[in-house]
């Protein structure tokens, strides 16, 4: 633990604690790794024709947890980021959320990214369960893509 | 899982979050309550206290073996002094009501509503439970024991539409 920053040595314990790991255990989601201020973590998606179990997501953690996390899908195998045709795709709140032209795809369009909630201050009030919580950890961001990739509106890859 | 440790994961009264806990393989119930006490901090009295495995209504005495009561690793185990937790479930003016041990899931207790209330496919993905008078949405691991404190057994949600976020 020597030389990492206090925000690392917080993520690093939340991802032992019990929250992320029954989601593990349940396989909602795994860690892929942690390249910090970077942890690519995997995500389950329902069951789809031609789409992926899961989907990779990068998440940028610069002063977690005081500042919310962004993250963007990410190819895991190449370490890039997914190619808009990788994107989950669908109707509904999956198009809002997973919008590759939003931004250049470098973030999530969910009022629990750092990125995304710059400039949607009304978002605090109109979607106050989702907007991020410095007392909490990472499991309520991504309790919300589980959220999203187990929704009726996925419909599988987004295509080109 | 340590060679004389098993991994439990702890809901219940007073343990909000899902909580790892670590006790002896070869150990008894009481040891789960002894082991919450020194891992988390939280106080887990023996009195009246009912211990289950998630989504079982079965009651599991505290002298019993971890082997005998079938709690083996990442087993997910509840304590609480409720018995029950009398659930309600407000949608479009209609409340309907039913009784839930107090290690059932959110999940669970979803998949009732969802079907009381005829919802289906995409109209029940697109709805959540919310603790009425309030804008919290539990996981849908948590336990509903875990969001009610004794002697008060019961819970009011409103079965609300996810909203989509636009703007």
């Amino acid at each position: 633990m020597d030389g990492m920053t206090p925000a690392e040595k917080v993520f690093r314990a939340h991802l032992e604690k019990g929250p992320f790991q029954s989601g593990v255990d349940r396989g909602r989601w795994k860690l892929v790794l942690i390249a910090w201020p970077h942890s690519i973590i995997s995500v389950s998606a329902a069951q789809r024709a031609d789409a992926p179990p899961e989907y990779s997501f990068r998440f940028e953690l610069s002063n977690y947890p005081a500042n919310a996390p962004t993250a963007q899908p990410w190819n895991a195998i190449g370490n890039a980021p997914l190619q808009r045709g990788g994107w989950p795709g669908g109707r509904g709140r999956i198009q809002l959320a997973f919008n590759p032209d939003w931004k250049g795809g470098s973030c999530l369009y969910l009022p629990c990214d750092r990125c995304a909630i710059e400039g949607h201050d009304p978002w605090r009030t109109q979607h106050s369960d989702m907007v991020w919580n410095p007392e909490g950890d990472i499991t309520q961001y991504l309790r919300i893509i589980h959220d999203l990739l187990h929704s009726e509106d996925y419909t599988g890859l987004r295509g080109s | 899982m340590s060679e004389n440790k098993i991994e439990l994961f702890i809901q219940g009264e007073g343990v909000r979050e899902v909580t790892l806990v670590r006790v002896p393989h070869d150990g008894i119930v009481r040891d789960i309550l002894k082991s919450v006490s020194e891992q988390c901090g939280i106080e887990a009295r023996e009195e009246n206290i009912n211990v289950l495995i998630e989504d079982n209504d079965d009651e599991i005495p505290l002298d019993a073996t971890l082997k005998e009561a079938g709690i083996r690793h990442r087993h997910r185990v509840h304590l609480h002094r409720c018995r029950r937790v009398e659930v309600s479930v407000n949608f479009k003016s209609v409340t309907k009501p039913q009784s839930f041990s107090t290690g059932t899931t959110i999940a669970k207790i979803k998949r009732w509503a969802d079907d009381v209330f005829g919802l289906k496919g995409i109209d029940a993905t697109e709805h959540a439970l919310q603790i009425c008078g309030t804008n919290e949405r539990p996981d849908l691991d948590v336990h509903v024991g875990s969001i009610v404190q004794y002697p008060q057994c019961q819970i009011c949600f409103d079965l609300v539409p996810k909203k989509r976020v636009e703007g």
